[in-house]
C-alpha cells in the first residue's frame, strides 16, 4: 500500500465521519467540528491526489497543494464566523442548538 | 479602457469598496457604498460593451497559464449577469441608503402587526452601517463567481459569497443568529459536497479549467459521481425544493434591503453555476438528459410548493421568501427546456431575465420571461411544464394581490403616507422600471448572451 | 418604427406619465393633480384627433419594439383601433372631470387618480395593440390596475368584490397566456390584419384552431362579461361611481368586447371563422347573455346593480353582431361599441349623481326625483331610452343595423332575441322613468346634501355632455365622422380582401 493510497483512504474515512457528524449532531459546535473534519478529509484526499508516481513527472502536482492551502484559509474563516454566530445565538436564545433541534427538556 | 482592464476593474471595484467602507466607519460607509455602486455599474457597462464588440475577454491572473494558473473569463452570459447584478445592486444600494437612513423606524413592509418575534426585531442602529462593507463584499464575490472559469476558483467564490450572505443575515441582530447559523451550516455542507465533486473531476482529468475539462471529459462512474455531488451541493445553496427549508427563515428575518439582495442575487448564483455545469460541461455526457429532467421536476415542485406556502404567510417578507423558492423553481424548468431542443434557447434567455422579484406580471421582465417559458414549453410539447408555470403564476398573482388588498384595507384614512420616506418607494419604482427596461432591452441582451455560448 | 411611430406611444404615455407623477403627489395637492389629469386627457384627445384625421386619409401609425426574437410589441393606429381609442379618450376626459367632483374630500385621491390614469393607459394599449401579444400584455396590465380601483374603498364588501374580480380574471389571464403562446408557436410572429391570418394553417390544425378560438373567447369573455363569466361585474358595483363608469363604458368590459372583435375579424377573419363553425356557438352564447342579463336586471332594486346587469346584456350585442356573418351586422357591432359606451356612462353618471346628491341608491326611492333633479333625470332619460332603442337616440341605430344584419345573414332567431331584449329593456327602464317623472316624492330623501338644487356643476356637466353625445350620434348618424360613418370605413377594409 502506497503512502498516497493510505492518505486517500484516511481522507475518505474522515469525510464519512465528518458528514455523519455534520448531519446527525444537534449541538451546533459538534456540527461545526464535523464540517471541519469533513474538510480535513477532503484536503487529505487532495494531498493524496497530488502525488504522482506514474508518468513523466515524479515531483508532486502543485495545484492540489495550492488548493489545500486556499481551502484551509476558507475553512478557518468559515469556522470563525460559525463560532461567533454560535456564541451570539447561545447568548440570545440560551441554547447551543438550532430551534428545530431544541427539546423541551434539554438545554 | 480595454476589455481585460474592464474585467479586472469589475472585480476590484466592489472588493476595494468593501475595504473602503469598512475603513470609513459608521459615518463614511454610506458614501463609500454609493460611490462604489456607481463605479461598479459603469465598469459593468464598459465590460459588456467590450464583450459585445470583441467577443470573450480573458485575463490570466498573475501571468500563470491554465492549468497551473487561474483564468478569469467574461463571455456573454457572464457579462449579462455582471450587468444585471450591478444594476440591481445599485437599486439595492439606493434602497438601503434610505432604509437605514431613517434610523430605527419600524419595517414598513411588515403587514401583520402580530407578535414581532425574536427574529423580527429591527437591527441595532449601531451596527447597521456594517451592511455596506458586507454587501459590497458579497457583490465582489458574485462578480468573481461570474468571471471564474475554473472549478476551484468557483468554490472559493462560492464560499466567499456564502460567508458574506450569512453575515448579511446576521446583521438583523442577535435574534437572527439561529437563522444565520443554519444558513452557514448548510452552505458549508453544500460547498463541501461541491469540492468533493471537483476533486473527483481533477483526479480523472488533471485540470480544473472549465474549457479544458469540456474537451477532456470522459464519461465514467467518477464523472457521474462528481456531477451528482456538485449538483447536490449547488441545490442546497440555491435552495431548490426540497432543500429550500433554510431560505424562508434566513430571508424572512433579514432587513428589507438584505432580503432583496439575497433573493434577487445571491441564491441565483448557485443557479448560474448549475446552468453552467449542465448546459456547458456535463450536458455532453451520454444520458445526461435525465438530470435536467429531474431538476425540472424539482423545479415544478418548488413552483407549486413555494406558491402555496407564500399564500399562507401573514408577513410580507415571509411571503416574498417563499415566492423566491417558487421563482427558483421556474429557473429549474427553464434550465430543463434550454437543455432540450436548441429551439428552446429562448427559454434560457427568458429564464435569465427572471432576476427580478416580481411574480411575472406585465409589463416587467418577469412577464416576458414567463411568456418565453410557456412558449418554449408549448414548443417542446412539455404540457406538464405549461400547467406548472400557469398554476405557479396564478399562485404568485394571488399572493401579490392578497398583499395589495391588505395594504388597502389597513391603510388608515389620515395622511400617514407622508411619514414613510419616499426613497424606498422610489427605489422600488426604479427597480420596476429597470425590469421594464430589461423587457425592452431583450434583443441586445440576447445578442450578448450568444457571445461564447457553448454550442 | 415609422416616422409617425411616436404618436401611438405618446397616446399611451399621455395618461401613463401623469398617472406615475400623481402617485407621488401628497393628498392636498389637488390643484396640481387636477391640472395633470386634465392636461393628460386633453393631450390624449388632441393626439387621437390628429390620428383620426390622418388615418381617415389612409395613413397608418405604427410603433414596434422587439422584446424577444419573433416577439414584438406593436402599437398601431388603424381604423378599428381609433374607433375604440376615440371613445375611451373622450370618455376619460369626461370621467376625470366627474371624478374630480365626485371624490372631493375623500381619502386616497392620489392613489385613486394614479390607478385611474394607468387604467386608461392600459385601455389605450389595448385599443392600439397591433398583434395578439401586445393585446394580451395590455389586457393583463388592465387587470392589474383596475383591481386597486375596485377595492378602493377598502370595505369588506369592496375587498370581496375585488377577490371575485380576481377569481374570474386571473385564471382567464392564465388561459390567455397559454393561448397566446400556442398561437405564437403555431404561426410565428403575426400582426393583426384585416381578413385575418389564420386561414393558411387550417390544413392540419383545424382542431387546434377551434380550441384556440375557444380559449381566446373564454379569456376575453371574462372582461366582456359573457354568461357564465359575468359574475364579477355586478359585485364590482361597490366601487365609486366614476370607477363603475370606467369599468362599464370606457375600459374593462369594452376591452373584452373589443378584443373579441379583433380576434374574430383580424386574427381568424370573420369568413374563415364561419367556415370553422365557431361563430354560431359564439352567437348563441351572446344571445343567451343578452336575454339573461336583461332578465336579471329586471329583478334588481338597486339602481347600479340594475345598470350592471343591463351592461352584461348590452355588451353582448357587440359580440352578437361580431358573430353574425355579413357587413351590416359588423357595422351594428362596431357602432354599438361606441353607442353603448356613451349611453351607459350617462346612466352611471346619473346614478352617481343621485347617490351623491340625495343618497338615493335604489329604484324604489326614486319617486319624484325628476322634479328634484331635472337635469340629471333628463340625461338619465336619454340614456334609458337609448338603451331601449327608441329613435333617434344612439341605441336605435345600433339595434337597427344588428337586426338588419341578422336578417341578411339569415339568422332570424337573432332578430327574435333582439326583440325580446328590447322588450325587457323597456320593462326595466320605463318604470324607473315613470317613477322619476310622474310620481310624487314619498317622504324626505335618504341623505340630502342640503343645497336643494340639482347635482353640483362638476358632476352635472359630464352627464349632460354624454347625454348630448348619445343623442347626437343617433341624430347625426349619417354625417361624416360619425361612429356609423367610421364603421363603414372599417368594414370596407375587412370585407374587401375576402
Amino acid at each position: 500500500m502506497s503512502l498516497a493510497l493510505l492518505y486517500g483512504l484516511a481522507g475518505i474515512a474522515l469525510v464519512a465521519m465528518g458528514l455523519y457528524a455534520a448531519l446527525a449532531a444537534r449541538h451546533v459546535l459538534r456540527r461545526l467540528l464535523g464540517l471541519n473534519v469533513l474538510g480535513s478529509g477532503v484536503f487529505m484526499m487532495l494531498v493524496a491526489l497530488a502525488s504522482r508516481t506514474t508518468g513523466i513527472a515524479t515531483r508532486p502536482d502543485p495545484v492540489p497543494h495550492a488548493m489545500v492551502l486556499t481551502g484551509i484559509v476558507v475553512a478557518v474563516s468559515a469556522t470563525a464566523l460559525g463560532l461567533a454566530l454560535l456564541r451570539r445565538m447561545h447568548a440570545h436564545d440560551g441554547s447551543p442548538r438550532l430551534p428545530e433541534d431544541r427539546d423541551a427538556g434539554s438545554p | 479602457m480595454t476589455g481585460s482592464a474592464a474585467l479586472v476593474t469589475v472585480l476590484v471595484v466592489p472588493l476595494a469598496g468593501a475595504v473602503a467602507a469598512l475603513l470609513a466607519g459608521r459615518r463614511g460607509a454610506v458614501a463609500a457604498g454609493l460611490l462604489t455602486s456607481a463605479l461598479g455599474v459603469a465598469a459593468a457597462f464598459v465590460l459588456a460593451g467590450a464583450v459585445l464588440a470583441g467577443g470573450m475577454q480573458r485575463v490570466a491572473v498573475g501571468g500563470w497559464a491554465v492549468p497551473l494558473g487561474i483564468e478569469l473569463r467574461a463571455d456573454g452570459l457572464a457579462a449579462a449577469m455582471l450587468l444585471m447584478t450591478a444594476v440591481i445592486g445599485a437599486g439595492i444600494a439606493v434602497y438601503a441608503w434610505r432604509y437605514f437612513g431613517a434610523a430605527g423606524h419600524h419595517d414598513p413592509h411588515d403587514l401583520a402587526a402580530g407578535p414581532p418575534g425574536p427574529a423580527g426585531k429591527a437591527a441595532p442602529a449601531s451596527t447597521q452601517w456594517l451592511f455596506w462593507p458586507v454587501w459590497l463584499l458579497a457583490w465582489g464575490a458574485l462578480n468573481a463567481l461570474y468571471l471564474s472559469g475554473d472549478l476551484f476558483n468557483l468554490y472559493v467564490t462560492l464560499e466567499l459569497l456564502g460567508l458574506a450572505a450569512v453575515a448579511l443575515v446576521a446583521l438583523a441582530g442577535a435574534g437572527a443568529a439561529a437563522a444565520a447559523l443554519r444558513y452557514l451550516l448548510l452552505t458549508l455542507l453544500g460547498s463541501m459536497l461541491y469540492i468533493l465533486g471537483v476533486e473527483l473531476l481533477y483526479a480523472a482529468h488533471q485540470t480544473m479549467d472549465l474549457l479544458q475539462l469540456r474537451e477532456r471529459l470522459q464519461p465514467g462512474l467518477s464523472v457521474w459521481l462528481a456531477a451528482a455531488l456538485m449538483t447536490t451541493g449547488l441545490l442546497v445553496k440555491t435552495a431548490i425544493f426540497p432543500l429550500h427549508f433554510w431560505l424562508p427563515p434566513a430571508h424572512g428575518s433579514a432587513p428589507a434591503p438584505v432580503s432583496a439582495a439575497l433573493s434577487a442575487l445571491v441564491v441565483k448564483a448557485g443557479f448560474y453555476l448549475l446552468a453552467r455545469l449542465w448546459l456547458d460541461l456535463f450536458g455532453a455526457l451520454p444520458g445526461a438528459g435525465v438530470v435536467p429532467a429531474l431538476l425540472g421536476a424539482l423545479g415544478a415542485c418548488a413552483v407549486l410548493w413555494g406558491g402555496v406556502q407564500a399564500l399562507r404567510q401573514t408577513r410580507l417578507k415571509a411571503m416574498i421568501a417563499y415566492s423566491t423558492v417558487a421563482q427558483l423553481g421556474y429557473l429549474m424548468i427553464a434550465l430543463l427546456l434550454a437543455s432540450g431542443a436548441g429551439g428552446a434557447a429562448a427559454g434560457a434567455a427568458g429564464g435569465a431575465m427572471h432576476a427580478g422579484r416580481d411574480p411575472g406580471l406585465p409589463p416587467t421582465g418577469g412577464f416576458v420571461g414567463k411568456f418565453a417559458l410557456v412558449e418554449a414549453a408549448v414548443r417542446a410539447g412539455a404540457w406538464w411544464a405549461v400547467a406548472v408555470v400557469l398554476a405557479g403564476s396564478l399562485l404568485a398573482a394571488a399572493f401579490l394581490f392578497h398583499a395589495l388588498s391588505r395594504a388597502f384595507a389597513d391603510a388608515p384614512a389620515d395622511k400617514t403616507s407622508a411619514e414613510v420616506p419616499a426613497a424606498p418607494q422610489l427605489a422600488a419604482l426604479a427597480l420596476a422600471l429597470v425590469a421594464v427596461a430589461l423587457a425592452a432591452a431583450g434583443e441586445p441582451l440576447r445578442r450578448l448572451l450568444t457571445v461564447g455560448a457553448a454550442t | 418604427m415609422t416616422a409617425q411611430g411616436w404618436v401611438p406611444l405618446a397616446v399611451v404615455a399621455s395618461s401613463l406619465l401623469p398617472g406615475l407623477v400623481i402617485f407621488l403627489l401628497p393628498e392636498d395637492r389637488r390643484g396640481l393633480r387636477a391640472t395633470l389629469n386634465l392636461a393628460g386627457a386633453f393631450a390624449k384627445l388632441g393626439l387621437v384627433g390628429l390620428m383620426l384625421w390622418n388615418v381617415g386619409r389612409f395613413q397608418e401609425y405604427e410603433a414596434r419594439m422587439t422584446v424577444l426574437p419573433g416577439l414584438d410589441l406593436v402599437l398601431r393606429a388603424d381604423e378599428l383601433s381609433l374607433l375604440f381609442m376615440t371613445l375611451s379618450a373622450l370618455l376619460w376626459l369626461l370621467t376625470t372631470v366627474y371624478a374630480i367632483g365626485y371624490l372631493e374630500d375623500s381619502p386616497h385621491r392620489s392613489r385613486f387618480f394614479g390607478f385611474f390614469s394607468l387604467c386608461v393607459s392600459a385601455t389605450a394599449g389595448i385599443a392600439l395593440a397591433g398583434n395578439l401579444f401586445t393585446l394580451f400584455v395590455f389586457y393583463e396590465i388592465l387587470t392589474l390596475v383596475t383591481y386597486p380601483l375596485v377595492i378602493h374603498r377598502g370595505t369588506p364588501a369592496a375587498l370581496a368584490a375585488g377577490r371575485t374580480y380576481l377569481l374570474y380574471t386571473l385564471p382567464a389571464g392564465a388561459l390567455l397566456l397559454l393561448a397566446v403562446a400556442a398561437s405564437q408557436v403555431l404561426t410565428g410572429p403575426q400582426d393583426f390584419v384585416g381578413g385575418g391570418y389564420l386561414k393558411p394553417f387550417v390544413g392540419e390544425h383545424a382542431t387546434t384552431l377551434v380550441l384556440l378560438f375557444a380559449a381566446l373567447v373564454t379569456g376575453f369573455g371574462v372582461k366582456a362579461a359573457l354568461v357564465p363569466l359575468h359574475g364579477w361585474l355586478p359585485l364590482a358595483m361597490v366601487a365609486p361611481a366614476p370607477v363603475s363608469a370606467l369599468l362599464h363604458a370606457v375600459a374593462v368590459v369594452k376591452a373584452g368586447a373589443f378584443a373579441i372583435v379583433r380576434v374574430v375579424y383580424e386574427m381568424f377573419g370573420v369568413e374563415f371563422a364561419a367556415t370553422l363553425g365557431v361563430l354560431t356557438p359564439l352567437a348563441v352564447l351572446a344571445a343567451v347573455t343578452i336575454v339573461y342579463g336583461s332578465l336579471r336586471a329586471l329583478m334588481q332594486d338597486e339602481l347600479k346593480k340594475r345598470l350592471a346587469y343591463s351592461t352584461v346584456s348590452q355588451v353582448s350585442y357587440i359580440v352578437l353582431g361580431t358573430a353574425l356573418l355579413g357587413p351590416v351586422a359588423t357595422i351594428g357591432a362596431l357602432v354599438h361599441l361606441v353607442h353603448q359606451g356613451l349611453m351607459k356612462i350617462t346612466l352611471f353618471f346619473s346614478a352617481g349623481n343621485y347617490a351623491e346628491t340625495l343618497g338615493v341608491h335604489h329604484v324604489s326611492e326614486m319617486d319624484g326625483i325628476g322634479r328634484r333633479m331635472p337635469w340629471t333625470t333628463a340625461a338619465f332619460t336619454v340614456g334609458a331610452l337609448g338603451m331601449i332603442g327608441v329613435p333617434p337616440v344612439a341605441g336605435f341605430v345600433s339595434k337597427f343595423y344588428l337586426g338588419a344584419g341578422a336578417a341578411l345573414a339569415g339568422q332570424w332567431w337573432a332578430i327574435g332575441v333582439l326583440a325580446v331584449s328590447s322588450l325587457l329593456n323597456a320593462m326595466y327602464f320605463l318604470p324607473v322613468l315613470h317613477r322619476a317623472w310622474f310620481r310624487p316624492p314619498n317622504g324626505p330623501w335618504p341623505h340630502e346634501d342640503g343645497r336643494g338644487r340639482d347635482a353640483k356643476p362638476m358632476l352635472l356637466l359630464p352627464v349632460l355632455l354624454t347625454a348630448l353625445f348619445s343623442l347626437g350620434v343617433g341624430v347625426l348618424a349619417a354625417m361624416p365622422w360619425s361612429p356609423l360613418d367610421w364603421a363603414y370605413l372599417i368594414i370596407r377594409r375587412e370585407y374587401s380582401g375576402g
